[in-house]
C-alpha cells in the first residue's frame, strides 16, 4: 500500500514556495504570511495522515448463498467488513462490478467510518440483463483525508463469479416427441408393446405374467386366461442447435436474435429434460461448444452453464455443426436448431439433413421482428419488410415442404402457443 | 445537493469579488475576481484542474495585489482572512465535487454514507483552517515581534533561535519526506 499525494498537497507546497520566492523577490511581508499560512495548513493537514496499514477484512457473500441468477432478476450481494486495525475516518470503499452488471438497489460505492474493530454489513442489489458468466471483486479501498492532502489505496483481490442464466419460459403445455424413439423409458408413446400405462391389446395369458394384468372381463368371456399389453413408453435423442452464426445475428447487444435463440433453448431443455428424454447441446459461437446427449438435473446444468457460456457469435455456420452431429452424435436424434435463417445456404444444409433420417425441428426467431422493435417505427422500409418476408416465407415453405418441422416466431411474443401449434400440426401429419 | 452548489458557486465569487474589492486600487485589483471568475467556471464544469488553478492563481493575485501594504495587525488580519476563506471554500468545493462525481445511481446519499463524509469532512475542514488560523497568528506575531527590533537577553534569542531553527528544519524536513519519499499521485482522485 502506498500513500498518494493529491493535488492540494501540491498546491499547498506551491502556495509556500511561490510565498517565500516572491517575498524574497519584493521584499514584501505579504508573500510571507502566504507562505507562512500554507505552511501552517499544510503542518496540520500532515495530522490526518493516513494509517501505516490498513488491516480491513472484506468477505463478500450473495443473498441464500447463491451464484446463481435469471436474466433480469436481482442477486444480493453482501460485505462483510471488518476493521483490525486503528479507526479509520475517511474509508472509500469500491467493489468492482462489469459494466454489463447494474447496480439496482443500494451502492457498490460507499463511505464508511470505522471503529477500531469494528464489524458491518453492506449490502446492494445487482441485475443484468444479458447471460454469461461474470466476476465481482477485486473491493477497492481508498483512505483519504478531509483536506484531501493524503490518500492510500489498498485492493482486496477475493472476486466472486456469478452465473447470469438465460431466462425461461414455462411450456407446460407443449410435449415435443421424437419421431424415433430409443430402448430407454420416457414418456413417447412408442406403437409397439413394452412398458407403459397405456392398453395396447389383449394375449394369452404366460406363465410369469402378473396376476394384476389378467384381463378378468376377457378371461370370463373366452374361458381362457388372457393379459393385457400395455403401450410401451420410450424417449428419444434431442439435440438442440443454437445457430451463433456471427454475420447472422440480427439485434443489439441486450436484443438480438442470439438472446432469443438461448432463451429458447434453455426452456426445451427444461420441458425435454423433464421428459425423461436425452437432450444434447450444440452452440455454434466463438467456439463449437457442445454437450452430448444426457438426463438428469445435472445434465440440465451442465446445458445452461454451456449457454451462459456464449459471449459473441462467430465463424462457425450449419456445415460444421452438420460434420459434428454425423461424427459425434447419434443417428435418428431429433434436431432442434433455433436459427433466425438469416443465412441462404442454411436451408439446404437443412434439408440435407431431413434426407439422412434426423427429425428436424427448426424454430426461427423472426430477425425482422427484433429490428423493428428497435428501430423506429417511422423509419421502417415497407417495402423493404414486405420483400424480406416473402423471401423468408419462401425459405420457410421449401423446409416445410421437405420434412422439416418450421417454428416462423415472432421473439418479441412468448413462444408456447406458436410451438403448440406447429407441433399439433406436426403430429397430424405424421 | 444542486443548493450546495449553488451556495459553493456564490461563496466562490463572492471571496473572489471581496478580495478584489478590498485591495488597493491598483492595476492588479480586478485580477482576484478574474481569477475568482475561472476558479467559479471550473467549479460549475465539474473540471478539477480549473477550480483548483483558479483558486491558486486568485490567492496568488489577492497577495499581488496587496503587495506594497505596510505590515500592522490590521493588514495581517485582513490578509489572514482572505487567504483562509479562500482556502476553506476551495477544500469544501473539491469535496462537493468529489461527492457529486461518486453519488452514482444513489438517490438516497444517505445509504452509501456521503452525509457522514460530508460532516464529517466539514468538521475537520473547519478545525484546521481555525486550527491553522490561530497558529498563523502566532507565528505572524513573534514575526512582527522580532520585526521591532526589540532589545532581548542573549539567553532568550538563543532559544528563540534554536526554537525556529528545529521547527524550520523539521517542517523542511517533513516536506522533503513527503514529497521525495512516495510517489506524488495527481491523476484520478475521483
Amino acid at each position: 500500500m502506498k500513500i498518494s499525494k493529491n493535488k492540494p498537497f501540491v498546491y499547498l507546497v506551491a502556495f509556500m514556495v511561490v510565498g517565500i520566492t516572491l517575498g524574497n523577490i519584493f521584499g514584501s511581508w505579504v508573500y510571507f504570511a502566504g507562505g507562512i499560512f500554507s505552511l501552517s495548513i499544510f503542518v496540520l493537514g500532515v495530522r490526518s495522515l493516513p494509517p501505516k496499514d490498513l488491516s480491513v477484512e472484506i468477505e463478500r457473500g450473495s443473498s441464500e448463498g447463491g451464484r446463481d441468477v435469471y436474466v433480469d432478476d436481482e442477486l444480493e450481494i453482501t460485505l462483510n467488513i471488518k476493521n483490525n486495525g486503528g479507526e479509520i475516518r475517511f474509508l472509500e470503499l469500491h467493489d468492482v462490478i462489469p459494466g454489463l452488471l447494474e447496480v439496482v438497489d443500494g451502492s457498490n460505492h460507499q463511505f464508511l467510518e470505522l471503529e477500531e474493530g469494528e464489524e458491518r454489513e453492506l449490502s446492494y442489489k445487482i441485475s443484468c440483463s444479458i447471460t454469461g458468466n461474470f466476476e465481482v471483486g477485486p473491493t477497492r479501498l481508498r483512505y483519504r483525508d478531509a483536506l484531501n492532502l493524503f490518500s492510500k489505496e489498498s485492493e482486496i483481490e477475493e472476486k466472486m463469479e456469478i452465473r447470469v442464466l438465460p431466462r425461461t419460459e414455462d411450456m407446460a403445455k407443449i410435449d415435443i416427441d421424437p419421431s424415433y424413439t430409443k430402448h430407454w423409458l420416457g414418456e413417447v408413446r412408442s406403437k409397439s408393446v413394452g412398458v407403459g400405462s397405456e392398453f395396447f391389446a389383449i394375449r394369452e395369458y404366460q406363465s410369469g405374467d402378473e396376476i394384476r394384468d389378467i384381463n378378468w372381463k376377457a378371461t370370463a368371456r373366452y374361458f381362457e386366461p388372457l393379459t393385457n399389453e400395455y403401450e410401451g413408453e420410450k424417449s428419444g435423442d434431442v439435440i438442440l442447435i443454437v445457430d451463433g452464426y456471427e454475420e447472422g445475428i440480427v439485434g443489439t447487444m441486450e436484443n438480438n436474435t442470439m438472446r432469443a435463440s438461448i432463451s429458447v433453448a434453455a426452456s426445451l431443455a427444461e420441458i425435454l429434460l423433464s421428459a425423461r428424454h436425452k437432450v444434447g447441446l450444440i452452440v455454434s459461437g466463438e467456439y463449437m461448444n457442445w454437450v452430448y446427449p444426457g438426463t438428469g438435473k445435472n445434465h440440465y446444468h451442465k446445458i445452461m452453464s454451456n449457454l451462459t457460456k456464449f459471449e459473441r457469435g462467430g465463424v462457425w455456420g450449419l456445415e460444421g455443426i452438420k460434420w459434428l452431429l454425423e461424427e459425434f452424435f447419434p443417428r435418428k436424434s431429433m434436431i432442434i436448431l433455433i436459427s433466425p435463417l438469416t443465412v441462404p445456404s442454411y436451408s439446404t444444409t437443412l434439408i440435407d439433413l431431413c434426407m439422412k433420417e434426423y427429425d428436424v425441428v427448426l424454430i426461427s426467431p423472426d430477425p425482422l421482428k427484433i429490428e423493428k422493435e428497435i428501430l423506429d417505427k417511422e423509419e421502417y422500409e415497407k417495402i423493404a419488410e414486405r420483400l424480406y418476408d416473402t423471401e423468408r416465407k419462401q425459405i420457410l415453405d421449401k423446409l416445410w415442404s421437405h420434412g422439416t418441422t418450421v417454428v416462423d416466431w415472432d421473439p418479441t411474443e412468448p413462444l408456447e402457443p406458436t410451438l403448440e401449434e406447429v407441433l399439433r400440426y406436426r403430429y397430424r401429419r405424421r | 445537493m444542486k443548493a450546495e452548489r449553488l451556495f459553493v458557486s456564490f461563496l466562490i465569487l463572492l471571496a473572489a469579488g471581496s478580495m478584489s474589492f478590498f485591495s488597493p486600487s491598483t492595476i492588479y485589483q480586478p485580477f482576484p475576481l478574474i481569477f475568482g471568475v475561472v476558479a467559479f467556471t471550473g467549479y460549475a464544469i465539474k473540471k478539477i484542474f480549473v477550480l483548483d488553478t483558479g483558486v491558486f492563481l486568485t490567492v496568488v493575485s489577492y497577495l499581488f495585489a496587496n503587495g506594497g501594504l505596510s505590515l500592522t495587525i490590521n493588514n495581517l488580519i485582513v490578509i489572514m482572512v482572505f487567504f483562509f476563506l479562500s482556502i476553506g471554500i476551495w477544500f469544501y468545493a473539491r469535496n462537493t465535487l468529489l461527492m457529486s462525481g461518486i453519488r452514482g445511481r444513489c438517490d438516497d446519499e444517505s445509504d452509501i454514507g456521503l452525509s457522514k463524509f460530508r460532516r464529517g469532512s466539514i468538521n475537520e475542514i473547519l478545525n484546521t483552517l481555525l486550527m491553522g488560523f490561530l497558529l498563523s497568528i502566532l507565528a505572524s506575531v513573534i514575526f512582527l515581534y522580532s520585526s521591532l527590533d526589540m532589545a532581548m537577553g542573549s539567553l532568550v534569542n538563543v532559544l528563540l533561535t534554536v526554537l525556529f531553527s528545529a521547527g524550520a528544519l523539521f517542517v523542511t524536513f517533513l516536506i522533503i519526506k513527503l514529497l521525495f519519499s512516495e510517489k506524488i499521485e495527481v491523476g484520478d482522485e475521483s
